[in-house]
């Protein structure tokens, strides 16, 4: 057999053993974090009721932020490595200006946290307040009736998870966020742009925004599949907005899984439980 | 000798033949009878010789049908890996996890095992580069596949080890395929390692052209290596590369904006146009000096598309639309005259 196939079957062997020592680091010793999340925060991606792939899958659903990326500032930006002084080009106007590319850092991930409480807050008062706005006019009924599911849909259905720290150092973002089983350390993709607040003498300001967790699919697999196989296909995933199309449908997680973020900050799922959907 | 080299032999042999028949036909040269059965008899024990080692096409109807295997085996390559890629899809879901690694890993050995077995009964490799593109493909959706089962964070060197495993199977058996294969994932991973030096994540490098610029300049220097044994894969190294920075030049000649050069869009744009016209005239100026008609070819044909957009900036707003073809039509003509005295220039200064 000619050389170059020697190397190439060691190549594709030593290649495999590599990737496998790595997932094998990664859940060597207790987990980096450990978080139940439910269907909110991990919908099924496929799987199914596909016939063309007999996989099972889970998206990671997190939120970017409650009201806006006001705690991602310059000091921020520039831990990452951004150049928060960086000016428009001289055919740039405004506040236009050719922006960065994204940088790889970390993000921490709050689970059912403060960041939830006070987007639900907000939420309920928005509530509240829809029958007042009907009454001054400023809101149709029509209107308010297709708010108020959209809100509700948020609040029973909507995802618990949200981005609430970014850093270039994990092992310091873990310091500050001690709790292991609220808050997951995970890598990002992070950009800046430049933001001007509302006001009219307000003044455009660089911001940063996490722009993808590095990892948002998880596999789920066989020995732990028979849970969500056993779901009914057509019912389909949970989301927000589903009363506009299955108006019959409960807004309720229908099951819990058990995610482990290993010493890589990669994860993997432990464990999937139905839970009861209220009647 | 490589297939190659006997492959042109074969045809420098059919060639001569035909211009010996014509010369008779002409009256200018008649061979006596002994002298062209001992030609015929030396030429039909070569060519014998040459389509035993080589498997070479000996005919011209042999060559066009060649040219067919090549098209039905390409395609067959790629129906073949469709099939694996959706047949793994459809099943993996019933696999545990130590099945799905096992037949991850194996499925790209035993392909690559049994290029070898079809490289051993057919020379012409028909079979062999179908099997090839089969094992390629076997290997990245291995990577791509684990990488799906344990999380794995994304990471260019996954483009780094395909390149290395197609281009291996390449100089293994000479194979155009996967060496085209092999430079993609190498360019995809040094386009993506330029862009990092920037600091940015390795998935961006797309978003700036200039990253091709690089990877593609280091591809079309590849030949600077001497390939002994695969003297034609020179020219492919230098087209596929130099096809790569011209892309990336047709893209900042036209949005200065997703530079990384920190000045004024419009005087990017300005540059990249200068620089594309340079480097197309350079390209074709080595084409013709060194006789590689893939880079002559590749030079014209981005000189021409560099000045249509040009054109097209300036005049399409204003001018009716039969006007600027008519244009385009002239400036065409004027090409062809201009190559045309090139090409007579050339044939006068080699008399």
């Amino acid at each position: 057999m000619r050389r170059e196939i020697w190397i190439a079957l060691l190549l594709v062997a030593a290649v495999n053993a590599v990737v496998l020592a790595g997932v094998t680091r990664n859940r060597a010793g207790s987990p980096e974090a450990t978080l139940t999340l439910t269907e909110r925060e991990l919908p099924l991606v496929a799987g199914l009721d596909a016939e063309e792939n007999s996989g099972v899958s889970l998206r990671l659903d997190w939120r970017p932020y409650v009201d806006d990326w006001g705690w991602f500032d310059r000091e921020k930006l520039a831990g990452i490595g951004f150049d928060p002084d960086l000016r428009p080009r001289s055919d740039e106007k405004g506040d236009r200006y050719r922006e960065p590319l994204p940088r790889k850092a970390f993000a921490v991930l709050e689970y059912d946290g403060e960041a939830w409480g006070r987007h639900k807050a907000k939420r309920e008062k928005e509530l509240t307040e829809l029958s007042a706005k009907v009454e001054k006019g400023a809101m149709t009924a029509e209107q308010a009736k297709n708010e108020r599911q959209q809100i509700e849909g948020d609040l029973l259905a909507g995802s618990r998870l949200f981005v609430v720290d970014v850093g270039r150092d994990p092992k310091e973002l873990r310091r500050r966020y001690p709790d292991r089983s609220r808050y997951a350390v995970v890598a990002a993709k992070v950009g800046m742009r430049r933001h001007r607040p509302s006001g009219p003498d307000s003044k455009a300001e660089p911001k940063g925004y996490v722009a993808d967790v590095l990892v948002d699919a998880l596999h789920v697999p066989r020995d732990l599949q028979t849970t969500l196989r056993g779901l009914k296909a057509d019912q389909g995933r949970l989301y927000p907005g589903m009363r506009f199309y299955s108006p019959d449908r409960e807004l309720a997680p229908r099951y819990e899984v058990r995610v482990n973020w290993g010493g890589k900050l990669e994860p993997w799922v432990e464990e999937v439980r139905l839970v009861a959907v209220p009647e | 000798m490589q297939k190659e080299e006997a492959q042109q032999r074969a045809d420098r042999i059919r060639a001569f033949r035909e211009e010996l028949a014509q010369l008779k036909s002409d009256g200018v040269l008649a061979l006596g009878v002994a002298e062209r059965r001992a030609l015929d008899e030396h030429h039909g024990a070569l060519l014998a010789a040459l389509a035993r080692q080589f498997d070479v096409d000996t005919t011209g109807a042999e060559k066009q049908l060649s040219l067919g295997m090549r098209i039905v085996s390409f395609l067959g390559a790629l129906a073949l890996s469709a099939a694996v890629f959706f047949f793994f899809y459809r099943f993996w879901g019933y696999l545990g996890t130590p099945a799905q690694v096992v037949i991850l890993l194996a499925a790209p050995l035993l392909f690559t095992l049994t290029i070898e077995l079809a490289a051993r009964r057919e020379q012409t490799l028909y079979f062999a580069s179908l099997l090839a593109l089969v094992a390629f493909t076997c290997f990245v959706l291995d990577l791509s596949v684990l990488g799906a089962i344990f999380s794995i964070t994304p990471s260019p060197k996954a483009f780094l080890a395909w390149a290395g495993f197609a281009l291996l199977l390449a100089y293994a058996y000479g194979l155009r395929l996967l060496l085209v294969a092999g430079m993609t994932c190498l360019m995809g991973y040094l386009a993506a390692t330029v862009g990092t030096w920037s600091g940015c994540y390795w998935i961006s490098f797309g978003e700036r052209p200039e990253n091709f610029i690089a990877a593609g300049a280091l591809l079309a220097l590849a030949p600077l290596i001497p390939h002994r044994h695969h003297p034609h894969f020179a020219g492919i190294y230098r087209v596929y590369g130099l096809l790569a920075v011209f892309i990336a030049i047709l893209i900042l000649a036209n949005w200065g904006q997703i530079s990384y050069l920190p000045w004024k869009a419009r005087n990017i744009e300005y540059l990249y146009q200068v620089a594309g016209f340079a480097l197309a005239g350079g390209v074709i100026w080595l084409g013709l000096r060194h006789l590689w008609a893939g880079m002559t070819n590749l030079g014209c044909t981005f000189f021409v598309l560099y000045l249509y957009t040009k054109l097209f900036d300036w005049w399409w707003d204003w001018m009716p639309k039969y006007l600027f073809f008519l244009l385009l039509g002239l400036i065409a003509i004027g090409l062809l005259v201009f190559l045309k005295r090139l090409r007579v220039a050339g044939r006068e200064v080699a008399a």
